[in-house]
């Protein structure tokens, strides 16, 4: 009897362990990834192409300036296409501490107005794609709980492959998501695949880094896939390109600013 | 011994659980792997833009034809001149040019054109001449300007341009610099009806503030229904007014009747507030006898202010004006006659952004004649009240990630809305990237005021086809 009990703690105890030393070093590599340098300041265009089940494809053109300083992200961006919307823009100051409310803005630029709106939820979707405004931003690290469940080859680098949980519901009810499982590309502590499940209808979206770049020592995914799933079956997916990049320009930083948002960057 | 095996078969069948859930999930994992094949021949990627200048583009054209019908379904038949049934068959097309004359400076040149074939299908012969002149064909310059900072802190505008004020997106309190276009009232929305005026516009940036000042050199009126039209009909008056006549006198544009308005607008977080004056034209005008009737203009001053806050999910707005000096007709006997009074115009609403790609909007509107006399007329010679409250309500909502667009707005006239109102409910979808379709009915509620009563029979549904280019 004391044989078998002794199996059997001992068994609990690498088991226990090994998740726990799990946890700790995913909660670390997911740190890593968090304070990844992402640049002061970014300029791109970005190109959105929405396509629908039935093949049918809307895109979306956009120019965007992003400032990064310790308590708020910066960011606006304009419309190019399609003409419907040209010229419209988002001014948004998403700020660090979780506390304090995000701000957004809407210039309309035929009726030449500027619009105070309701910053948009993290669950909510990104102009109509895949993305929701929480996808566009970075994973909030205190929010999840993390489990290395395997690594795996993607695209021929190894990769981590890590479960973040949600640690309460007030987290789901914030992005959208029960559960995520992240890619992390071991070398450069990038997330280039990842599925997130979502609270509503059974859903699953998977994201696909298809391009990587390196731009003054910084990566930045150039090439991105967002497929809405509901068991196999594709809903919706978006693909994002973002090209024309630059970071940490000599910019004028009162452009992501109301006088900005009415004047076009 | 029996304790021993039954301890082993507990073991064995926390191993096998084990076992069995890791497989399980597993399994689950490699089908979520699978997916991410799935994914890369779902739908092959396009190639991704190259690298270019396309932001560096001196000069873009763009524009849009559109096709716009409606069926009147209420007005009565038979009758000269003809508003029943079609309605209207108006092309239009609109062009755009933007300008970039180097980093900070930037133009834009933009003008339409209009046709509206029904005047020529039903018979022209029907219509008063003023008319055809208002709803046939028009061709006309909108925005045309220049703009750019002339230092690090101030901006420059000029040229026929809008500038928006106040908070409220469906009544009008202080936004007033711009005239609108009122000829078909009810069937769009409200800033679609505004029209552009030259202006120099200076602005001055510190911090959170902004500093406007602006000359407005233009002296231009509100486009109004001519008498005889569908939103102007004869029935409105108690006599026959289209023999009356009546000289138009408005102000030309020249240096002495150069308009001028300033603004202060602060933003602070989740926190904004405006002060707005002005001293412009009054656009309704007065009618003076003086051996023949004259319609005047004269100028009015306005100064006044908005707040808005942003409280969870919704924003809570106020927006007030006083006006001084404001000139109304009104009947004395069988006189015309004028008289003056301030008014003060109170406007509070809110909004709803907590569904997603839905937005909800209230607005409640008091204007008060603080020099209130028995008999004082509106534009249209209608008996106004010392109080005239007006309510707003509009739902906007996108479906099908934003490819289908559905708004409905109402508006409502007096204390219970015992004056009348329109409801407007129209349906849009983009077909492609450059070609959308909008379905769209109005249906106008009669009531106690004049106007609104005469226009009632204007319900309609409506198509609008847009390509652009």
């Amino acid at each position: 009897m004391k044989n078998v009990l002794l199996k059997f703690l001992i068994l609990l105890s690498i088991l226990v362990s090994s998740v726990f030393s799990d946890n700790i070093n995913a909660r670390k590599i997911m740190e890593k990834v968090n304070s990844r340098y992402e640049g002061q300041n970014q300029i791109s265009n970005m190109e959105m192409i929405l396509i629908n089940k039935s093949s049918q494809k809307k895109v979306r053109k956009l120019r965007t300036l992003k400032q990064i300083t310790d308590n708020v992200t910066k960011s606006i961006l304009f419309f190019n296409y399609p003409l419907d919307v040209k010229g419209s823009g988002f001014l948004t100051y998403d700020y660090s501490d979780m506390v304090i409310d995000d701000e957004q803005w809407l210039y309309l630029p035929a009726l030449q107005k500027t619009k105070r709106i309701v910053s948009s939820e993290r669950s909510k979707s990104f102009m109509g794609s895949d993305f929701t405004y929480g996808d566009m931003k970075k994973h909030e690290i205190n929010n999840y709980t993390y489990k290395i469940l395997k690594s795996l080859k993607v695209n021929g680098h190894d990769t981590w492959v890590i479960e973040a949980l949600p640690i309460n519901h007030k987290v789901i009810e914030e992005t959208g998501y029960t559960k995520s499982i992240l890619f992390v590309q071991k070398d450069i502590y990038f997330i280039v695949r990842a599925v997130y499940f979502l609270k509503e209808g059974k859903k699953r979206k998977y994201l696909d880094i298809q391009e990587l770049k390196q731009i003054k020592n910084i990566w930045i995914a150039t090439r991105t896939t967002m497929t809405t799933q509901q068991g196999r079956k594709k809903l919706h997916q978006t693909i994002l390109n973002q090209y024309n990049v630059k970071f940490d320009q000599d910019i004028d930083t009162s452009l992501l600013s109301l006088r900005g948002l009415k004047n076009g960057i | 011994m029996e304790f021993k095996q039954n301890s082993k078969l507990f073991l064995s069948k926390i191993i096998i659980v084990l076992l069995l859930s890791m497989s399980v999930f597993g399994n689950e994992l490699n089908e979520i792997l699978n997916q991410f094949d799935n994914n890369q021949t779902y739908n092959s990627p396009d190639k991704a833009p190259q690298e270019n200048k396309e932001n560096d583009a001196r000069l873009v054209i763009d524009g849009e034809i559109q096709l716009y019908t409606s069926y009147s379904y209420s007005h009565p038949s038979n009758m000269e001149p003809d508003y029943a049934k079609l309605s209207h068959i108006k092309s239009r097309l609109d062009l755009n040019a933007d300008i970039n004359f180097n980093q900070n400076w930037k133009g834009k040149l933009e003008g339409y054109a209009f046709y509206d074939a029904i005047y020529n299908i039903k018979g022209q012969d029907q219509y008063p001449q003023d008319v055809l002149d208002d709803y046939e064909k028009e061709a006309e310059l909108e925005n045309v300007y220049i703009k750019g900072a002339l230092t690090t802190n101030l901006d420059l505008k000029i040229g026929r341009q809008l500038v928006r004020w106040g908070k409220s997106d469906n009544l009008v309190v202080t936004d007033i610099l711009n005239p609108y276009d009122l000829r078909e009232p009810g069937t769009f929305d409200l800033d679609e009806f505004k029209l552009p005026v030259t202006m120099t516009k200076f602005d001055y940036y510190f911090n959170a503030w902004n500093l406007s000042l602006i000359a407005i050199n233009e002296v231009r009126f509100d486009k109004e229904p001519p008498i005889g039209s569908e939103y102007n009909p004869l029935s409105l008056y108690s006599v026959p007014i289209h023999t009356v006549n009546i000289s138009d006198n408005k102000p030309s544009s020249n240096l002495e009747n150069t308009q001028w308005a300033a603004s202060v607008q602060h933003s602070s977080h989740n926190f904004d507030f405006s002060l707005y004056s002005a001293d412009v034209f009054d656009k309704k005008g007065t009618l003076e006898n003086n051996g023949t009737l004259q319609r005047e203009y004269d100028r009015i001053f306005m100064f006044g202010g908005d707040i808005s806050l942003v409280v969870d999910k919704w924003i809570l707005f106020a927006e007030t004006a006083y006006f001084s000096d404001m000139k109304y007709n009104n009947i004395s006997g069988s006189n015309i006659e004028i008289s003056e009074s301030d008014r003060l115009d109170i406007l509070g609403g809110i909004e709803y952004h907590g569904f997603e790609d839905v937005l909800i909007t209230f607005e409640a509107l008091d204007r008060h004649l603080l020099d209130y006399k028995q008999g004082m007329l509106d534009a249209y010679f209608q008996e106004i009240k010392k109080n005239q409250i007006e309510y707003a309500f509009r739902l906007d909502a996108d479906f099908l990630h934003q490819t289908l667009h559905f708004h409905y707005f109402t508006k409502y006239f007096g204390k219970k809305g015992e004056e009348g109102g329109v409801h407007r409910g129209w349906i849009k979808y983009d077909v492609t990237d450059s070609f959308d379709i909008t379905l769209g009915i109005i249906n106008y509620i009669g009531g106690d005021n004049n106007y609104i009563e005469a226009i009632k029979d204007n319900d309609r549904v409506y198509t609008v086809l847009k390509y652009r280019f």
